[in-house]
């Protein structure tokens, strides 16, 4: 299973333009990255805390509606995560025009 | 006088021994610390480079895998989808967030450089700054010594590397003094390792310089690798999927050449081996158009009759890892594909030789001085040539897109990263010159600093703090500016 988890973090990893993918357990912990220590660690940390404020956003504004997806374009690179029930997928691209 | 009145009892606390303290100002009092300037007591660490191995990170363990496969399972497809959907969309084409207009000032920082070090030695040679390079991380710059060359080089080359310290100023005095047997004629910092840097000189040697080696002993590799001047080296990803580094390499012998490197080798042939060599055609010989070319007296007759025209500058599709731009002796412009080579005569298994030309683009009227993919937009590209013309390309489009005039020549030319409209420059005009590409346009970079006018011969742009911009200086100086792109492009906007 673990091969199979490595497999498709190389198949995200092989699209264009893609810097890094990261998955943090629900406590905004990495479990598995294909960045370097310090960025994963900043990037699991503030995108999961990030994500359960957006959640909580969206279920004040309607409790019977939920977060599915998030995207974040900055100048330099756009972040695309996935919040599931335990687990966060981190994707980091760099857009291009 | 005398009353009735009985004043209340009050207490206090008594000491019977109170205990002075006293210091005497001619003796020492605080512990005595000594520190022997002569010897290095603690251990060094140089802060200049990457010294250890990046650290893998912290994961946490004993994760059921199974649940982490199913939840990236159930999820791939809709990352597919948003991943495709950023790369496709247009939605924030031209789109930037306005900021304040005044705010529009590029701001000297600094000034330093090797002159005052050459005058010092006594060395009445040029000093002129050939070519920088930023590291990986950004605290580091390098900057090529240069001369003028009528025919051999006789001069030894010299690479000084500055370090930012902490205040984020550069120190005047190097912190490393590379030495090379000729001029160095390219020099570039490893993508990620940002302790080692690629130089090439003018005898066609290629040397790889390791900062974190003393005593003279940093250059790891050096090693003659081309028949004539090597014009520019670069490193770049294979195309092959373990995306390791290789460092490519152009002559006036007009071969391109990429080579594997192993920093772990134990020889130099370990460390550095050829992957292969490109011969990149002129295009009137690859059409078969000589007589009609030599005909119509569009190009020189010796440029047309050559057989092989050396290649000037080459650059690596950031986007497109099998995409490569080329460009030759006599202006001309050619897309290379790495993965549509054919085999050339003289190609052998242990020393292949392909052709990679795949297409022609106009040429210049000149000789080119650079080329460069565009960091923001995968299809765009620029030229400058010697007639002082900067040309925007598109990859599908052999006619350029753009062109801007200049009055006065400039010596280099690149595109600004994040700014997909800028492109900047600098030549004689002394101060950095920046221009809109879409209207063609010079935008005026206001700037009240007292600034020494001087002939600037190179620049170059942080690769991770993009306001930051070295330009080097005829004189061997090398200014250090803070320019607000965004804020000169919002201000032609």
């Amino acid at each position: 299973m673990a091969q199979e988890v490595e497999e498709t973090m190389k198949r995200i990893q092989s699209h264009k333009g893609i810097v890094g993918t990261i998955i943090v357990n629900a406590e905004g912990v990495p479990i598995k990255t294909t960045l370097d220590n310090t960025t994963t660690v900043q990037y699991a940390g503030l995108i999961s805390s990030l994500a359960d404020k957006a959640r909580s956003v969206v279920r004040d504004l309607d409790p019977s509606n939920d977060l599915t997806f998030l995207r974040i374009r900055s100048k330099k690179h756009e972040i695309l995560v996935a919040p599931d029930k335990e687990f966060i997928l981190i994707v980091v691209q760099n857009p291009v025009d | 006088m005398f009353t009735k009145k009985h004043n209340e009892c009050v207490g206090f606390e008594s000491c019977w021994k109170v205990k002075r303290v006293y210091s005497v100002s001619d003796t020492q009092t605080s512990d005595f610390e000594v520190a022997d300037k002569t010897v290095n007591t603690t251990p060094k660490e140089c802060i200049m480079v990457q010294t250890d191995p990046l650290p893998t990170p912290s994961l946490i363990e004993g994760v059921d895998m199974n649940k982490v496969a199913g939840f990236l399972k159930e999820l791939y497809p809709d990352m597919k989808k948003a991943i495709d959907d950023c790369n496709n969309s247009k939605a924030f084409v031209g789109y930037r967030k306005r900021l304040d207009k005044d705010e529009v000032n590029c701001k000297l920082l600094q000034t330093f450089g090797y002159s005052k070090l050459i005058e010092e030695s006594g060395d009445e040679g040029a000093k002129r700054v050939s070519c920088m390079s930023w590291n990986q991380s950004g605290q580091s710059l390098a900057c090529c010594r240069g001369f003028e060359h009528e025919s051999w080089c006789y001069h030894r080359g010299t690479v000084y590397v500055y370090t930012m310290a902490s205040n984020g100023k550069f120190s005047d005095q190097p912190k490393k003094v590379l030495n090379a047997d000729n001029c160095v004629v390219s020099i570039k910092f490893h993508p990620t390792r940002s302790g080692l840097l690629a130089g090439t000189t003018y005898s066609g040697n290629i040397i790889v310089w390791n900062l974190q080696n003393n005593n003279g002993e940093e250059a790891v590799i050096s090693k003659n690798v081309h028949d004539e001047l090597v014009t520019q080296v670069s490193w770049t990803n294979d195309v092959d999927p373990e995306k390791s580094i290789l460092l490519a390499t152009t002559s006036t012998d007009g071969l391109l050449k990429l080579w594997r490197f192993n920093p772990l080798g134990k020889t130099q042939d370990d460390m550095l081996s050829l992957r292969v060599r490109y011969k990149i055609k002129p295009p009137l010989l690859n059409n078969g158009n000589v007589r009609k070319a030599e005909e119509s007296e569009e190009y020189p007759r010796n440029v047309v009759m050559k057989d092989t025209n050396g290649v000037v500058c080459f650059d690596f599709s950031k986007h497109f890892p099998d995409t490569f731009l080329v460009g030759l002796e006599g202006g001309f412009v050619v897309q290379c594909s790495l993965l549509g080579a054919t085999e050339l005569k003289g190609s052998t298994k242990a020393n292949p030789l392909f052709d990679p030309s795949f297409k022609y683009y106009e040429p210049v009227e000149g000789e080119i001085v650079s080329l460069a993919f565009s960091p923001n937009r995968k299809d765009q590209f620029l030229t400058y040539g010697t007639n002082a013309e900067i040309r925007i390309y598109l990859i599908g489009q052999e006619d350029p897109a753009q062109m801007i005039f200049l009055k006065t020549g400039l010596l280099d030319v690149t595109f600004v990263p994040f700014e997909d409209k800028l492109l900047a420059g600098c030549g004689a005009n002394g101060f950095m010159e920046v221009f809109h590409i879409q209207s063609a346009e010079r935008i005026a970079t206001g700037t009240e600093e007292p600034v020494k006018k001087s002939v600037s011969t190179s620049i170059s742009i942080n690769c991770s703090r993009n306001n930051l911009v070295a330009i080097g200086k005829a004189n061997g100086d090398v200014q250090l500016w803070n320019v607000p792109w965004s804020s000169l492009q919002n201000r032609f906007d």
